[in-house]
C-alpha cells in the first residue's frame, strides 16, 4: 500500500503542478483511528496528505459532481467568453468510476471535466461492522497489518480479520477495478466473488410476504430522516429533493413510520438502473439502516430485465431511457 | 443530601421495580445500537454501556411533536390541544454529558422572555438518574472542555456512581429523593465519599481529548468573514446525523399536515446543515452554501449561545465526532480557530 | 419506457412486502370503450378482493 501512496501523491502533485486539474478529490488520514475522510487539494504540495488503503470508504463522486455544479453556477454570471472551465481529479476505485459514468451517461458534465486516477481495491471497511467486531467498545488505536486488523479498544487488544470487517457490498463486488480511467495506480486488484452478489437478495425474495413487509418496517422504523444516504449518494443530485418539496408535499416530515417509509421508498426506486453498490448510503447511517437489501434487489431485477449493470460502460444507454420490443410484459393486465 | 449504597447486581432490579409504577426511559441494545427508549415489556436496561447512540433530548423535545390539531366544522376551524397529557417518568442512565445538556436546554426553553410549555411540562415531569463515567468511555469524550465532567450531577436528579463493588446513590435534588424508597436503606459513609472522589479524580484524568473551547469566543467574535470558513466545508455532505444526534441542538422547524378537513400542527427537528434549513418564501436563501451552515454551527454552539446564556451549547459527550460519516472533527475545527 | 419502469416498480413493491396486485398496469387505447370498462372491473375485483389497503396509509 505503501507504494500505492507514494505513486498516488506524485501523480496528483504532477497533474496539480502541471494544472491539468484545479482542485483534486482524494482521501487522507482521519482524525479516528482506522479512518480515512475525503480531502480536497489545490496546492501540490498538499498532495502529501493523500493516502488510499483500506479504510477509504466514500465514493467521491459525489464531490465531483457537486464541485462541477457550483463551479458552473458560479460561473452563470460571468460573460460567456470569460468562463472558465473547472477540471476536478479524483482519486476513484471501481464503484467510483461506475458513479462517474453515470454521471457522463446523464450528461453531468464533461469526459473534458474530470481526470481519473484510478486505483484497484480489495474492499473497505465498514465501520459500523467493526465497530460490532471489536465487542461494541469504543476503539482507541488500529493499525493494519497484513491481513488482520490489530484493535486496541476499552477492553483489551483484539485481531481482527480484514475480510470479516469488509463492508457487505466490496465482498461480492463485480467491478474492483476501474471502468474507466486516465491514469492507473497499482496493479489490477484480483477479483471479489461476484458469484455470490445476489444470494442475499434471493434468500430474502422466498420469505413470505408478511416476513418482508416486516423486515422492511422494522428498517425503516430506524431512519432518524438524517438524509446522510441521500446526501452521500452520487446518483442523488437532484437540484431539489421531492421531500423538500413542499408545493405540492408529497411526503410528511415528521415521525410518521409511513412518511419515512414513503421518503425511502421513493429514494430507493429512484435508483433504478443508477445504483452502482458502492455501499456510501450504508455506511454513513448513523442507525444502520440496512439499505443494502433493497438496493441490490433493483440492481438485480435491473439486469435481469434490461441486462444492464449501472455505469459499467460508457457506452451504454441509462435503461430507463430507452426499451426495446421485447422487453418483458407479462406482468400487464390483460382480463 | 441523602445517600445510599447499593449492591451492583441490585441496580437492574431497582430499575424493573421503578417501571412497574411509572414510565421509564433507559439506554437498551436494539440490534447493533444502543438507544434510549421507553422500557417497554421485555426490554432490558443496560447498566454498563459507553453512550447511548441518540441523545436523550428525544424525551422533552421530540423529532416530531403534534403542537395543536384543527378541524373543519360548519361553525367554522375547531382547534384541541397537541399530545395527550404525559405523564410522570424516570429517566434512567443518563450521562453526565447527556444530563448536563439538559441544563443547557434549559436556559433556552424555560428562560425568563420566552416559556416552552411543551418541553417545561415533560421536564418538571421527569425525574433524571444520571450514571456517572468511572471511566469515561470514548476516546472522543472532551466534557472538561466544556465545564462538564465525567462524574458531575450538574442537571440530574440523582446521580450514581460506580465504586467497584457497589453503586453509590446520591439524591441531588427533592424531586429524586421522591426515588429513595426504591434504593434501600443502606446509608453511604464517608468512605464512600472519599472513593468517590478518587474516582471522580481518576476519571478526570482519563479524558484525553482537550479542546481550548472556552478560548474562542473572542477570536469568533471578529472573525465572521475569515477565509478559515473556506477550508472546513467542502466535504460536509449536508446531512443532519451531527445535530440529530448531538444532545444539544435543538432548532426546529413547524409545519402543518392537512387531510380533508382535519390538521395538525407538528413541531419537528430541523438541522442547520439542511441547505432548506434558512430557505425564505421568496425562493431566496440568504446561507447559500455548506460554509455558511457550517459557520452557523460553530458560531452559535461557541458565540451566540455564550452571547445570550453565558455557556457554550456543547456538552462534550462526542457524538458528532463518532459518527459523522465524513469524519468532520468538532475538536479539530475549535483547536484551528484557536489558532486563528 | 413506461412499461420498464412498471416492470421494476411491480417487482420491486412485492419485494418489500406490498400487494402485487394492487399495482396494475395496461394499455389502453382511446377508442376501446369496452376494453376499458373490462380493465376497471378487474381492478376493482382484484383490489376489492384484498380489501382496505393499511401498509404506506398516512393516519394524521
Amino acid at each position: 500500500m505503501e507504494n500505492i501512496d507514494k505513486k498516488l501523491r506524485e501523480e496528483a502533485k504532477r497533474l496539480l503542478e502541471e494544472k491539468k486539474v484545479g482542485v483534486l478529490v482524494g482521501y487522507e488520514t482521519g482524525t479516528l483511528p482506522l479512518t480515512a475522510t475525503p480531502c480536497f487539494i489545490t496546492n501540490p504540495e498538499d498532495a502529501e496528505k493523500l493516502v488510499w488503503n483500506a479504510f477509504c470508504t466514500q465514493n467521491l463522486a459525489k464531490f465531483v459532481h457537486d464541485l462541477i455544479s457550483q463551479h458552473r453556477e458560479s460561473q452563470k454570471r460571468v460573460k460567456p467568453e470569460d468562463r472558465k472551465k473547472k477540471i476536478v481529479g479524483v482519486v476513484a476505485r471501481g464503484c467510483t468510476t461506475r458513479s462517474i459514468v453515470l454521471h457522463l451517461q446523464e450528461r453531468q458534465y464533461g469526459r473534458d471535466e474530470v481526470v481519473i486516477i484510478g486505483v484497484p481495491c480489495t474492499g473497505y471497511v465498514d465501520g459500523k461492522r467493526l465497530s460490532v467486531l471489536a465487542g461494541g467498545d469504543d476503539i482507541r488505536e488500529g493499525s493494519l497489518e497484513g491481513d488482520q486488523l490489530l484493535v486496541k479498544t476499552t477492553a483489551g487488544e483484539k485481531r481482527i480479520p480484514l475480510q470479516d470487517a469488509l463492508a457487505g457490498n466490496c465482498l461480492t463486488c463485480r467491478f474492483n477495478n476501474p471502468v474507466l480511467s486516465d491514469l492507473m495506480i497499482g496493479a489490477q486488484a484480483p477479483p471479489m466473488k461476484p458469484e455470490q452478489e445476489y444470494t442475499e437478495i434471493e434468500a430474502f425474495e422466498n420469505l413470505p410476504t408478511a416476513e418482508r413487509w416486516a423486515y422492511f418496517t422494522k428498517e425503516m422504523n430506524k431512519c432518524i430522516r438524517c438524509y446522510a444516504c441521500r446526501q452521500a449518494c452520487p446518483s442523488c443530485y437532484c437540484n431539489t429533493c421531492f421531500v423538500e418539496q413542499s408545493q405540492p408535499q408529497w411526503v410528511g416530515l415528521g415521525e410518521d413510520a409511513t412518511d419515512t417509509q414513503v421518503f425511502q421508498l421513493m429514494r430507493l426506486f429512484h435508483m433504478v438502473g443508477r445504483c452502482v453498490d458502492c455501499g456510501s448510503c450504508v455506511s454513513v447511517c448513523p442507525m444502520g439502516v440496512d439499505l443494502r437489501k433493497f438496493l441490490k434487489k433493483i440492481d438485480k431485477d435491473v439486469f435481469e430485465l434490461f441486462e444492464n449493470r449501472a455505469g459499467s460502460s460508457l457506452e451504454d444507454t441509462p435503461p430507463l431511457s430507452i426499451f426495446k420490443e421485447h422487453d418483458k410484459e407479462d406482468f400487464i393486465f390483460n382480463p | 443530601m441523602e445517600k445510599r449504597l447499593i449492591k451492583k447486581e441490585a441496580l437492574t432490579g431497582i430499575i424493573g421495580k421503578i417501571a412497574a409504577d411509572t414510565t421509564v426511559c433507559a439506554p437498551v441494545k436494539v440490534e447493533d445500537n444502543v438507544l434510549f427508549k421507553v422500557l417497554e415489556k421485555g426490554d432490558e436496561p443496560l447498566v454498563t454501556f459507553a453512550n447511548s447512540k441518540n441523545a436523550p433530548k428525544n424525551f422533552f423535545f421530540p423529532r416530531s411533536e403534534v403542537m395543536l390539531r384543527y378541524t373543519r366544522t360548519t361553525k367554522g376551524m375547531e382547534f384541541s390541544g397537541g399530545e395527550k397529557e404525559v405523564g410522570e417518568a424516570v429517566l434512567f442512565g443518563v450521562r453526565p454529558c447527556d444530563t448536563r445538556s439538559f441544563v443547557l436546554l434549559d436556559m433556552l426553553f424555560d428562560q425568563e422572555k420566552y416559556k416552552d410549555p411543551y418541553y417545561i411540562d415533560k421536564r418538571q415531569k421527569t425525574t433524571i438518574v444520571s450514571l456517572a463515567c468511572a471511566h469515561p468511555p470514548y476516546a472522543a469524550c472532551f466534557c472538561t472542555s466544556v465545564d462538564g465532567h465525567p462524574v458531575s450531577s450538574a442537571g440530574a436528579d440523582v446521580l450514581l456512581v460506580d465504586l467497584g463493588d457497589q453503586y453509590l446513590a446520591e439524591f441531588v435534588t427533592a424531586k429524586g429523593e421522591k426515588l429513595l424508597k426504591y434504593f434501600g436503606d443502606a446509608k453511604a459513609d464517608t468512605a464512600a465519599d472519599e472513593k468517590k472522589e478518587a474516582i471522580a479524580a481518576q476519571a478526570e484524568q482519563e479524558i484525553k481529548s482537550h479542546i481550548p473551547a472556552k478560548a474562542i469566543k473572542p477570536i469568533l467574535d471578529v472573525n465572521f468573514e475569515h477565509p478559515f470558513w473556506n477550508t472546513i466545508y467542502q466535504k460536509c455532505l449536508a446531512c443532519g446525523t451531527c445535530t440529530f444526534l448531538c444532545p444539544t441542538c435543538h432548532c426546529f422547524d413547524i409545519n402543518d399536515e392537512m387531510k380533508d378537513g382535519d390538521g395538525r400542527r407538528l413541531r419537528n427537528w430541523d438541522s442547520c446543515m439542511f441547505p432548506m434549513f434558512t430557505k425564505e418564501t421568496s425562493g431566496h436563501n440568504p446561507r447559500t452554501s455548506q460554509k455558511e451552515r457550517w459557520r452557523q454551527r460553530a458560531m452559535h454552539k461557541f458565540k451566540y449561545y455564550v452571547d445570550n446564556f453565558n455557556a457554550i451549547a456543547c456538552v462534550g459527550c462526542g457524538r458528532c465526532v463518532k459518527y459523522c460519516p465524513v469524519n468532520t472533527d468538532i475538536r479539530k475545527i475549535v483547536a484551528d480557530i484557536s489558532k486563528l | 419506457m413506461a412499461r420498464r419502469k412498471f416492470a421494476a416498480l411491480k417487482r420491486f413493491l412485492d419485494y418489500i412486502g406490498l400487494e402485487g396486485d394492487r399495482t396494475i398496469f395496461t394499455w389502453i387505447s382511446a377508442s376501446e370503450g369496452e376494453r376499458f370498462a373490462n380493465v376497471i372491473k378487474g381492478v376493482t375485483a382484484k383490489v376489492r378482493a384484498l380489501g382496505p389497503a393499511s401498509k404506506l396509509v398516512n393516519k394524521l
